[in-house]
């Protein structure tokens, strides 16, 4: 299959392109060592990089960005997916300050070691947030919620879900995942302008 | 109606944050690989301190699960017909109902 072709597949949303992306760019970033480091430490999942990917690339058309003259769409696609990891990290966001938090940092600059503790106090308020957010999609709309929980967690593909919970389509299973993932963006950007509750 | 064949998906579904761990309570909904229209689903209950319910009410999906010895089940096709029921109710003799959600676990 030719990059073009692929391309095609992938604006149009199906199961056949997507495949290819979690195979040629979801999985290869998701496994390299730095990245899995990464990832681990900020709790983002492989499923997560892709929820990310297809919102970004469906949800806000960012596929239509691509200059199909013979680039390579698989590293046009992994530069998008390494960001997502790099941005992962909350010290970025001011969200928290890791460093500013550790015994060290008053006698002087912060250690890069990051204290045990507050990998997990990161990982625990973002694993809090995540389910925060589920539940308010859940509130929203179940078979959302459902639908997000197949394709995020089981890595169910749209046929396999629009057969497993009866969906008109696959077209509408599809759309309800965008939708769900632009749903938890909202609702993550809503708890965290709260101040974070835990549930 | 199908779920995927050897691929069987466990739902957990969770009570909303009670202090008392004996009133939490965790479900799991089992989907067996391959099942069709015709399956029961298992429902697996157990409470915040990991002891099966003994006697109770699972409501979701529109459906009034009994729950006996910590098991239950549901038919697939409840599940499918009220798929888009957010209530979500334990009920056990002699407590308050607590209400619940499906969790990302």
């Amino acid at each position: 299959m030719t990059d073009h072709e692929w391309y095609e597949l992938v604006k149009e949303g199906g199961d056949a392109g997507w495949k290819l992306v979690w195979e040629r760019v979801i999985v290869p970033e998701a496994k390299s060592s730095k990245n899995a480091d990464l990832m681990r430490r900020y709790s983002l999942t492989d499923g997560d990089l892709m929820g990310m990917l297809y919102e970004e690339m469906l949800g806000r058309r960012k596929i239509d960005l691509y200059r199909d003259d013979g680039g390579s769409l698989q590293g046009w696609l992994r530069k998008y997916v390494r960001g997502y990891i790099l941005n992962a990290d909350p010290n970025k966001h001011g969200e928290i300050s890791i460093e500013n938090a550790h015994a060290d940092a008053e006698d002087g600059p912060a250690t890069m070691e990051l204290p045990v503790d507050d990998i997990n106090m990161v990982r625990n308020e973002a694993w809090n947030m995540t389910h925060l957010c589920f539940r308010d999609l859940w509130n929203e709309g179940p078979e959302r919620a459902y639908v997000m929980l197949l394709k995020t967690r089981f890595h169910l593909s749209s046929e396999e879900i629009r057969d497993m919970l009866d969906c008109s389509s696959t077209a509408n299973v599809d759309q309800m995942f965008s939708r769900s993932v632009k749903f938890m963006r909202q609702a993550w950007v809503r708890w965290d302008r709260k101040g974070f509750v835990k549930c | 109606m199908k779920v995927p064949e050897g691929k069987t998906i466990t739902l957990t579904f969770v009570s909303h944050q009670v202090k008392d761990t004996k009133m939490r309570w965790a479900v799991n909904v089992t989907f067996p690989g391959g099942a069709g229209a015709d399956a029961r689903l298992p429902v697996h209950a157990e409470d915040g301190e990991g002891t099966p319910v003994a006697e109770g009410v699972f409501e979701f999906a529109g459906q009034a699960v009994r729950i006996r010895g910590g098991e239950g089940e549901i038919a697939y096709t409840d599940f499918v017909a009220g798929k888009n029921e957010p209530a979500i109710w334990m009920k056990r003799p002699g407590m308050d109902p607590v209400p619940g959600a499906l969790t990302f676990a």
